[in-house]
């Protein structure tokens, strides 16, 4: 049965680990859960990643 | 089975539970908004973009949630758990490289782009990118249970 609402829920054991990035061409920082982050403001794919 | 797909859309149905399949033209940032933060998730050209409808309904429904992501890059809202809103979903979306339909997890609280939530009669089912379409892992005994079928989207593109 497809739990629906407010049904039994799993613990998925793939968790998402996302890291945080500061972009090189806007400045914007933004947290990514992909291999390949992109600024979300601005598509650049030249970010840094920060700690 | 791999089923070559472009720009149109894939429905995958089994009685009235169905799939909705596209793939992304190009690509972009999926936001995915949780109750305290914002994930950013970069879907590839060539991911899927899945919309799922456990319970069947409009496909047109359907269509517009995938088209909201892969046209409009609208974001995708989590709800927590225990949220009254995974009541109100009768449809879902998801976005990836491969999407494993799941029928043990409650509808909108999952950030997972790689889960959906989907009906069990879709749960030994696999979807998968491959250049030019969709690879769909299936047991060959339930491959007669489904039926899968081209749409063009109405969306001009």
């Amino acid at each position: 049965m497809c739990s629906g609402a407010g049904g039994f829920d799993v613990e998925l054991t793939q968790r998402l680990k996302p890291k945080k990035y500061k972009c090189r061409s806007c400045g914007a920082t933004f947290e990514s859960v992909s291999k390949h982050p992109v600024c979300p403001t601005c598509q650049s794919e030249s970010v840094d990643e920060v700690c | 089975m791999l089923v070559p797909l472009d720009d149109e859309l894939l429905l995958i149905r089994r009685g009235d539970p169905f799939l909705l399949v596209a793939k992304a033209p190009e690509l972009f940032v999926l936001c995915i908004e949780t109750y305290d933060k914002e994930l950013c998730q970069t879907v590839e050209a060539g991911d899927l973009i899945v919309a799922s409808a456990p319970e069947g309904g409009d496909v047109r429904q359907a269509e517009i949630l995938v088209e909201l992501v892969r046209t409009y890059h609208q974001p995708v809202f989590v709800i927590p758990k225990d949220h009254p809103g995974s009541a109100r979903l009768s449809m879902v979306v998801s976005a990836g490289s491969a999407v494993i339909p799941k029928c043990d997890i409650v509808r909108g609280t999952h950030p997972e782009q790689d889960v959906i939530c989907a009906s069990e009669e879709f749960g030994n089912l696999r979807l998968s990118s491959v250049h030019g379409g969709v690879e769909i892992s299936l047991p060959e005994s339930e491959e007669k249970f489904f039926s899968i079928s081209k749409i063009q989207t109405t969306v001009a593109r």
